[in-house]
């Protein structure tokens, strides 16, 4: 599938999938911030492809955690010795 | 209680409350779980060490994962088995996950580029993660994993912003690629168009490779 570069609310498709990972850690800001939230609110396309990389972060994050509690006694260990 | 006492109470507080975040990031470099646990605790005997150093309390965590990156270049990383990584030259922007299940013969109720990310496993995620190259690891666990800004990355890895937002866009980039191959082992393909263009794409890939070193 290879969806259409349309030009929407002054930038086109590729310009706002270039901006999705600034977006989405929070790093976009001011004008370029406000092209792309109009952007995705206009263009199904671009929607759809960024409540993708959005889910596909949430599992990164979700997944990514490691279980503690063995590591977390040894190190209360260790502080209590200094 | 003294000065030095609640300095020591916030430090220890601060420690315990990033535990598993410091373990993971520690885990990221190491790969290596008894190895992540010795760092762990040689970066809090660092901490503690240093602890007179710390000017701003609202920075613990951040100034936590530096020495813990600190520690592993100077005790660690000269222990590792250097490997080479062919990685293509320019990647950012070429693959995208999406397109592939948009365009595969995967199909679901809803929509199926969510429904497949759903059956992405717990173990699959890590696996991908895991193979990703080192400088594209730490900062893709900094960023998503830990949920660092750009900035604080750039400061607990000691690189420009510049370099950890090309290092994210990759660090993506290179993750689907890997999920992708796991869709292919369920039996998911690309369309015959698709598969003419992941061809072309390996094409390029081979014309223009850097040989990274990790």
């Amino acid at each position: 599938m290879k969806k259409k570069n349309k030009q929407v609310a002054s930038i086109n498709c590729e310009q706002a999938i270039a901006r999705f990972n600034d977006y989405m850690d929070n790093y976009l800001k001011g004008k370029t911030r406000e092209e792309l939230i109009k952007h995705i609110a206009e263009c199904k396309d671009c929607m759809e492809r960024f409540e993708f990389e959005q889910l596909l972060k949430s599992k990164v994050h979700q997944f990514g955690q490691m279980d503690d509690n063995a590591v977390k006694e040894k190190i209360e260990k260790l502080i209590a010795s200094l | 209680m003294t000065e030095r006492d609640l300095k020591k109470e916030i430090l220890t507080q601060e420690i315990l409350a990033n535990i598993s975040a410091l373990t993971r990031f520690a885990y990221s470099l190491c790969q290596h779980r008894e190895e992540a646990e010795e760092l762990v605790g040689e970066t809090v005997l660092k901490a503690f060490e240093k602890r007179h150093q710390l000017k701003d309390d609202a920075k613990i965590k951040q100034w936590l994962f530096r020495i813990l990156n600190n520690v592993f270049i100077s005790n660690y990383r000269k222990n590792k088995k250097q490997r080479k990584i062919d990685l293509p030259a320019n990647i950012d922007g070429s693959f995208s996950l999406f397109e592939q299940v948009a365009s595969s013969n995967y199909t679901d109720e809803g929509t199926p580029e969510k429904s497949f990310i759903n059956k992405i496993t717990k173990e699959k995620i890590h696996q991908a993660i895991n193979e990703l190259p080192e400088e594209f690891r730490i900062t893709l666990v900094l960023c998503d994993v830990d949920e660092f800004s750009y900035t604080e990355i750039a400061a607990i890895t000691q690189v420009p912003i510049g370099t950890v937002r090309s290092r994210i866009a990759r660090a993506r980039n290179l993750l689907q690629k890997k999920l992708w191959t796991y869709a292919e082992e369920l039996g998911i393909t690309a369309s015959s168009k698709e598969k003419e263009h992941v061809c072309t794409c390996g094409e390029e890939v081979l014309k223009s490779t850097n040989i990274l070193t990790i």
